[in-house]
């Protein structure tokens, strides 16, 4: 139910913010696969894994992230620095080249979510836009998961 | 009566005869050239340190006598941390499930904090216990996470500010595993799955690595 108010409230958004809205297992233009939102822990921020794929013959570059439930977000990647320390640096443009997909996942590409409505529980689903420099803003869902379905949806 | 005697010593004998397969399993894998710990061994091993920090009810944690025998993961990051340090103690608290219960009596976690500014005492505790109410959190003053690090041959923590406020913490990532000879001889790299944990952890209970 909450699914489905909250595509109606995409569509709404769409016709009058003039933004496309994507389902999440859309296809043909810049998009995303698989969109899990994990509810963080004592109020911490939250992660967001998208798999952006482009299906099209142009690359296209991810330049921002919102969340309709959230203050702000932001894309990093957390990078193994080969001394065992994990460095998590901004990511201002993310390319996706034609006909590639770029798999966020813990360790790697991830958007950082704060201020996230508490008010969402494991699985209602998220609204995300992603503004691709090409593509320009594409809406569509994730779903709220907890840090332990990551194990299972994420790192097999 | 005999018939129950005679189940009681076999039942007795189960934890016993369990030590023994295992260790026969041991004995085979290395053999065979298999791996017996699915983790990544290290050497020279980690000696247990003698440290202190505050745990999080306040009190002060004797690292190296609270822990000493235990089978021990430790691990550093902050509460922050939006990736790497959840999913660590997630996938320990999804393993720690599927063990038997002397087998989860026998291992202890701990979670020491990089990020001391932000991560009170009542902060840590509540993202802990939100993975498992078990689970050790210790806080220390500069000087202590210094020493800490140290002890572990891993390079200090730093701050690191995001666009738009608020910062991060370059941290070392690994989970650190303690056996009963008191060393760490196994480290675990992030994204290690619970499955690997549970494979593991019987093998670190016998000092088998």
């Amino acid at each position: 139910m909450k699914r489905r108010i909250g595509i109606a409230l995409a569509a709404a958004a769409a016709a009058f913010g003039g933004c496309r809205v994507v389902p999440v297992d859309q296809t043909g233009t810049v998009g995303w696969t698989r969109g899990y939102l994990v509810k963080p822990a004592a109020g911490s921020p939250a992660a967001l894994y998208l798999w952006i794929t482009n299906p099209t013959a142009h690359g296209d570059t991810a330049t921002a992230v919102r969340l309709a439930a959230a203050d702000s977000a932001q894309i990093h990647r957390t990078m193994a620095m080969g001394n065992g320390m994990e460095h998590m640096t901004p990511v201002v443009a993310l390319p996706i080249p034609a006909h590639d997909t770029a798999r966020f996942a813990p360790g790697g590409l991830h958007v950082m979510v704060f201020g996230l409505d508490s008010a969402l529980a494991r699985g209602d689903s998220a609204q995300v836009t992603v503004t691709f420099a090409r593509a320009g803003d594409v809406t569509g869902w994730a779903h709220v998961i907890t840090y332990a379905d990551v194990d299972s949806l994420l790192l097999r | 009566m005999r018939l129950f005697v005679r189940s009681g010593g076999l039942l007795a004998l189960l934890p016993v005869l369990a030590a023994g397969c295992g260790r026969l399993r041991d004995t085979v894998d290395r053999l065979r050239g298999q791996p017996l710990v699915l983790g990544a061994t290290i050497s020279p091993a980690v000696p247990r340190p003698d440290l202190t920090m505050t745990a999080t009810d306040g009190r002060p944690y004797d690292f190296g006598q609270r822990t000493k025998g235990r089978v021990t993961f430790i691990t550093f990051g902050y509460t922050h941390c939006p990736d790497v340090c959840p999913v660590h103690m997630a996938n320990l608290a999804g393993a720690l499930k599927q063990l038997t219960p002397a087998q989860r009596a026998a291992v202890t976690v701990v979670f020491v904090t990089t990020d001391p500014v932000r991560d009170s005492l009542p902060q840590l505790r509540q993202w802990l216990a939100s993975f498992d109410t078990t689970f050790v959190g210790l806080r220390g003053t500069d000087e202590q996470l210094a020493a800490m690090e140290q002890a572990f041959h891993i390079p200090p923590a730093s701050r690191e500010d995001l666009p738009g406020g608020g910062y991060g913490v370059s941290h070392s990532a690994q989970v650190f595993a303690f056996t009963p000879d008191d060393s760490a001889h196994v480290i675990y790299l992030p994204g290690m799955p619970a499955a690997d944990y549970v494979h593991d952890i019987p093998r670190l209970l016998r000092g088998a690595f």
